[in-house]
């Protein structure tokens, strides 16, 4: 029963936050989350390899993640969602401001702050995160786990240079 | 029983001299299984996809959307155990195995598989116990297994039914997912039960295929609302048992093609047809274990009481000895027969997660074998077996199986006792020692019939079930008492934890300004408690509803008593017995909390000075986790009432009084909630190392323990407190068996405890007949107290400390965890150091040696 | 506010008598006092003065203290004695009934001297005879035998009784006592024919000279007193007497007998028979 919240520990996204710290600075606003969600849109977009974590076989990913902070500083919506291309039919992530209503998961930080700890930690402790209600989910913990291993394989592309940087 | 070939008592003393390199087999399978348990010679523990992906394959299929689900189950597992890849890893004298890896790793993503998906790529490095999972086989998993269970896993079926229901059930779901109140088992497992062997052994699957193809016709033609479905349980069940003929014949022809006679004879025979020999029975009992763990998590499925189920077959091969030379070879094969089993069982492990390993890792699967004891006619059921299965436990020293001993103080004869005390001293760890008389007086008191009760077998850690007839689910609930406490002291809610639309958590508390007295403080944590209970129960029946709806077990239930006749599955109440276990964590921390208040309200009732409430200055204290109020903690520490010590300062009886009481508020309390399939809760005090990871992120406690400190242990009392030993053992034996009927309970834990006890081992102890019989008389003496249970970790502070430092000079050092045994090096921080901190008593003394009195002596 | 003041308030001790004595320590699972694991109850009084008592905490009837240095300037109070009911010592001996009965154990009086609370002593046993509990009393054998035979005979099971110095004089001077009583006793209780552990603390310069051990030697022999068992010197008397506030009365070796010269008095003993 412990392993759904492990995945959330993976949901570090850590590969380039410290690089953006530099950008946002102490601005603690959603901008740095929709930044590391843009990339792993890109990387589902160029490499086909990354893709098929969304498409494959006849399996299609069709979900809707919400990134919310207690303070309302947070309000992001990651969805995978099929986009048609000419005649093509092509799955996608797509990132927007603001939270959806519905969602199959919604992953809940008490603050920015508290999501900046989480991704800036080397080692997050998710037991502390939750039991300091710090962190909150809701919906299938199944698609943290996914979004988990796409987010540490994410991680692992950009370390090799062989996605977008 | 009594000995056969073993009779004349210079051949169980020869038998007891034998060492492991005198059985060269067994000698190589060690070496081996060593390397991978040290991850030597490039070997190690692997994932193994196999299973995931064939029964994957199977449920996508098409053609098989349509069935009913529990043919679509059975169809799966018979399309795995046929399509299995065949591999004979070493010269282990049984074939068969649960993966098809050496030592492997199973995935079940029906239920927690998907929890190591986030990891897939780091699994294989990483730095707490590695499991192997090539790139392949990784992306097989995410991209072939994985998706198709996102939505169909036992949890989340769950939480798509409570939500359509908008069920009242989702507020347990959530306490459930904040980690802290309790624990589902449901969600990971069904397992935790003894299968029923007998069967298979004595007609072969032939004839109980015969059996099912007829109940089915009956079924088939009778006009009752549940034909269909007994006909559709009764087909499951033949798929399923070809599945395990599929597999064997695999195996078969795979040993003729090298040339293996003998293991190509037993597989013509078993399990088709009735076993014949010892050796038969052995490998048919075990292609029906690995056909069990195809279907069922590979988490405490407890093989049972093998020396009676084997006992017959043995005797079919003494009975063709005549000469003393043939009844030496038997007593030889059937100990090599036995050693190749304990390694087989112990093929297999638990996909563990990295964060469930830093807050609960050790864990190995939990297999449970259990011997000696009394028959189902009360007499004395020690045998040949008996001794060669501790002799083979010994010579091994492996942490799987889990081994336990039963004991009957009466009927068990005195050279049996000696043999568990050595086999403990020996392994330093195993068997755990279970007291026939206070554990079936205990299942007894849960309306099992009394023969059925003498047939008990232990379930994973130590939960006594009757043997293949009692589908006990034992760890449907894993309850945090200290939540409860908690709770109390903050008017129905758990700061910092805030539940949306849930404030507070409970809407019906007792606030501490009202409370003038301990009894109206108790109430108030009762209040906490039920709550906790009733949350906690109708989770545990949703996942049971979805157990029966989403994952029948037409497999196991071939192994079973009942299901054949009901032509109901066991997770729809199949089974001739039905029951729930529910267990706790923080016993005795709880008791102490509720010792330390009573005698601070005491101290302030007779004070005139003080017009402080007392229940709202310890709540002040634990907020700030004692910061400002170390004196007080230190008071708490030296003079409040501790369990386990019951006469140290005159209070002893206040801690007994308090402890008897939680015992039995959670019997009632449990005695009276039914499960999904017609039973009832029966509740249990045994953590595995949940006392630790739960611990290490508990807040402080009125007992004067800080904040992110470890529990104490199942039912232990809590570390350093019990300083008498023998108090300790009357303490808890006098909860197993209650002085006076409480209610009409006098046996008020038919779940099962764990005692973990921690003796200063003592240098050639194995030769010193005074520490051999004290050991001994202790045990005896705490059964005639009405303990149930007891297991040791005869080890001494500085030598764990090293463990600890430096892991690699002791890979195989085997402890107690709360329950089963564990490798030292395998187990996290948190729970090493409960190890560590855990009272270490001094036999001789019969006292608690201190930690603070011995450090710097590990240096 | 955190509590700053000491919660704890000491209890008045009544002053013990006869049927009410103080109880100095009570042990469970002790194996050194008698057969298998036993419960020992330590009542304090006695009417010996030994210059090398190891529990000096014992001579007196009634309460003490013992204080010692605890953090900064504080002094932690230990009291030594409390008062137990024959209800409440009767409870805690039965308590480890289960334990007597796996290893053959039972309960041992001890002290000080036990004998000098006949009646509680009687009073406890009324209450634990039915479970047929294992009776030994520790003794110094200075005591009424006449009160024996009427409260305590046919409840006592062993004596465990102390020989120290066959020459009476030296008893007196070591002691405070003659050993006539005690000698006398020990004769008559043979003679009632109940079981008897001879004990000789070994006491370098008192009793452990080859003079007395030889005396103890033909005493026990001529007595028929089959069971006898030298105990060796064991020092831990004199700090409790500093912790008492007292000197010991005559400074004893620091250290404990080590075991050869312990064994070389065991052979010399042997030797006498």
């Amino acid at each position: 029963m412990t392993g759904p919240t492990t995945a959330v520990r993976k949901v570090r996204l850590g590969w380039s936050v410290r690089r953006l710290i530099a950008q946002i600075e102490n601005e603690l606003s959603d901008d740095f989350l929709i930044l590391l969600l843009d990339a792993m849109r890109l990387a589902l977009a160029i490499d086909p390899a990354y893709h098929r974590n969304i498409e494959y076989g006849g399996d299609v990913f069709n979900a809707t993640y919400v990134f919310k902070s207690k303070d309302g500083g947070v309000k992001v919506t990651a969805r995978f969602e099929p986009v048609r291309i000419l005649l093509f039919k092509r799955q996608r992530l797509r990132v927007r401001k603001g939270a959806a209503k519905t969602f199959d998961v919604e992953i809940t930080f008490l603050n920015a702050k508290a999501l900046w700890e989480f991704l800036l930690a080397e080692d997050p402790d998710v037991f502390a995160f939750i039991l300091d209600n710090k962190l909150q989910t809701q919906g299938n913990l199944n698609y943290v786990m996914k979004f988990g291993y796409m987010a540490n394989r994410l991680k692992h592309l950009t370390k090799l240079g062989t996605a977008t940087a | 029983m009594s000995r056969m070939l073993l009779a004349p008592d210079a051949a169980l003393e020869a038998l007891s001299k034998r060492s492991l390199e005198e059985s060269p087999r067994l000698h190589r399978l060690k070496t081996g299984y060593l390397d991978i348990i040290e991850r030597r010679n490039g070997k190690g523990v692997e994932v193994c996809v196999e299973r995931a992906l064939l029964i994957t394959k199977s449920m996508r299929a098409p053609e098989n959307a349509r069935d009913p689900m529990v043919i679509r189950r059975a169809k799966a597992i018979n399309d795995y155990l046929s399509n299995r890849e065949i591999h004979f890893h070493d010269d282990n004298l049984l074939a068969g195995a649960t993966t098809s890896k050496e030592m492997g790793a199973p995935v079940y993503p029906e239920f927690l598989g998907m929890s190591i998906w986030p990891e897939l790529d780091q699994i294989s490095t990483r730095t707490s116990n590695p499991q192997k999972l090539s790139a392949e086989d990784a992306m097989a998993l995410n991209l072939e297994v994985f998706p198709y269970w996102m939505d169909k896993t036992v949890l989340e079926r769950t939480r798509t039914r409570l939500t359509q229901e908008s069920s009242d059930t989702l507020l347990a779901l959530d306490l459930m997912e904040r980690v802290s109140f309790f624990i589902n088992g449901g969600g990971a497992v069904i397992s935790h039960t003894v299968p029923y062997f007998q069967d298979v052994l004595k007609h072969g699957l032939l004839k109980m295929i015969d059996e099912a193809t007829r109940m089915e016709h009956a079924a088939s033609g009778a006009v009752s609302p549940d034909a269909a479905a007994k006909a559709h349980f009764y087909r499951a069940m033949q798929i399923s048992m070809h599945g395990i003929l599929a597999y064997a014949n695999n195996l078969r022809d795979k040993a003729d093609r090298l040339g293996l006679e003998t293991m190509r004879d037993v597989l013509t025979q078993v399990p088709a047809h009735p076993a014949t020999s010892f050796h038969q029975a052995v490998n048919a009992l075990w292609l029906c274990h690995v056909a069990i763990l195809a279907e069922n998590v590979n988490m405490a499925m407890s093989p049972g009481r093998l020396d009676q189920i084997l006992y017959p077959y043995y005797c079919m091969d003494a009975e063709k000895c005549t000469t003393h030379e043939s009844k030496q070879q038997l007593i030889d094969r059937a100990l090599e027969l036995i050693g190749c089993l304990w390694f087989k069982i112990a093929d297999n492990t638990n996909l563990v997660p990295e964060s469930a390993e830093k807050m609960f890792g050790g864990a190995g699967s939990v297999p449970a074998v259990t011997v000696g004891g009394i028959d189902r006619q009360e007499e004395d059921a020690v045998n040949d077996l008996t001794y060669l299965m501790l002799k083979a436990t010994q010579m091994l020293s492996i942490r799987d199986p889990n081994v336990n001993a039963r004991l009957h103080l009466d009927k068990n004869p005195p050279e049996y006792q000696e043999w568990i005390a050595q086999t403990i001293l020996k392994t330093r760890a195993i068997p755990a020692v279970y007291n026939d008389e206070v554990v079936i007086a205990s299942l007894v008191g849960q309306k099992i019939k009394l023969e059925d009760a003498r047939d008990y077998a232990i379930v994973g850690c130590v939960e006594p079930t009757t043997s293949g007839q009692s589908f006990a689910e034992t760890s449907a609930i894993l309850l945090n008492l200290t939540a409860a406490m908690d709770m109390t002291l903050n008017e129905g809610n758990r700061p910092p934890l805030e539940l949306e639309g849930h404030n507070p958590i409970n809407p019906h508390f007792i606030s501490l300004e009202g409370i003038d007295t301990f009894e109206e403080f108790l109430a108030a944590f009762r209040l906490q408690l039920e709550f906790l209970v009733d949350q906690s129960v109708s989770l545990a029946n949703a996942l049971g509803e979805s157990h029966r709806d989403w994952l029948p077990s037409p497999l196991l239930s071939c192994f079973f008593c009942g299901p054949m006749t009901h032509g109901k599955d066991l997770t729809d109440g199949g089974a001739t017995y039905n029951s729930s276990g529910a267990t706790h964590v923080g016993f005795a921390d709880v008791c102490d909390s509720l010792n330390a208040i009573e005698w601070l309200a005491t101290r302030y009732d007779e004070d005139e000075d003080r017009d402080e409430n007392p229940f709202e200055v310890m709540r002040d204290a634990v907020a700030h986790d004692f910061e400002g109020y170390e004196e007080l903690r230190q008071l708490i520490l030296a003079q409040a009432p501790k369990f386990g010590s019951l006469s140290s300062n005159g209070h002893g009886n206040i801690a007994q009084r308090n402890a008897q009481w939680l015992i039995t508020l959670l019997f009632d309390l449990y005695q009276h909630k039914d499960n999904a399939r017609g039973g009832v809760y029966r509740p249990a005090f045994w953590t595995m190392t949940n006392h630790a990871g739960l611990g290490q992120v508990g807040r402080a406690l009125p007992s004067g323990r800080k904040a992110k400190q470890v529990f104490s242990s199942g039912i232990t009392p809590v570390s350093q407190s019990a300083k008498d030993l023998l108090a300790a053992y009357n303490a808890v034996g006098g909860l197993c068996r209650l002085d006076h009927e409480v209610g009409s309970v006098k046996y008020p834990i038919p779940g099962g405890i764990a005692l973990n006890m921690k003796y200063t081992p003592f240098f050639h102890s194995l030769d010193n007949p005074h520490y051999v019989k004290g050991f001994r008389d202790l045990i005896t003496g705490y059964f005639g107290a009405g303990g149930m249970q007891v297991q040791f970790t005869v080890q001494d502070y500085g030598t764990l400390l090293e463990a600890k430092e430096h892991p690699e000079r002791f890979p195989d050092l085997i402890v107690r965890v709360s329950g089963y045994s564990a490798y030292f090096k395998d187990l996290n921080e948190a729970m090493q150091n409960e190890l560590i901190t855990r009272s270490q008593y001094d036999l001789f003394a019969r006292k608690a040696v201190l930690l603070n009195q011995t450090k710097g002596e590990s240096s | 506010m955190p509590s700053t003041r000491h919660p704890y308030q000491p209890r008045r001790v009544p002053e013990p008598d006869a049927q009410h004595p103080l109880v100095f320590d009570l042990v469970h699972g002790s194996t050194e006092d008698g057969p298998g694991l036993r419960t020992v109850v330590f009542l304090k009084g006695c009417p010996l003065r030994c210059a090398w008592c190891h529990n000096p905490e014992s001579q007196r009837p009634e309460a003490q203290v013992f204080v010692t240095p605890g953090p900064g300037s504080m002094q932690i109070f230990e009291p030594i004695g409390e008062a137990m009911s024959s209800e409440r010592v009767a409870a805690e001996i039965a308590r480890d009934l289960p334990f007597y009965q796996a290893s053959g154990g039972g309960v041992t009086f001890s002290g000080g001297e036990p004998m000098m609370y006949m009646p509680f002593m009687h009073a406890i046993g009324e209450q634990i005879r039915a479970q047929g509990i294992h009776v030994a009393v520790d003794t110094s054998g200075y005591f009424d035998y006449a009160e024996y035979v009427q409260l305590l005979q046919g409840t006592v099971d062993l004596f465990l009784y102390d020989l120290k110095i066959m020459d009476d004089d030296r008893h007196r001077a070591a002691t405070g006592v003659g050993n006539a009583r005690i000698l006398e006793n020990l004769v008559q209780l043979k003679q009632s024919g109940v079981d008897i552990q001879v004990r000789v603390p070994l006491i370098p310069e008192y009793t452990a000279t080859e003079e007395n051990l030889s005396a103890i030697a033909s005493f026990v022999r001529e007595n028929d007193l089959s069971k006898v068992s030298l105990l060796p010197y064991n020092p831990s008397g004199n700090d409790k007497w500093l912790k008492m506030g007292a000197h010991p009365p005559v400074l004893m070796p620091a250290r404990p007998m080590d075991l050869s010269e312990y064994e070389r008095w065991g052979a010399f003993f042997n030797s006498c028979f």
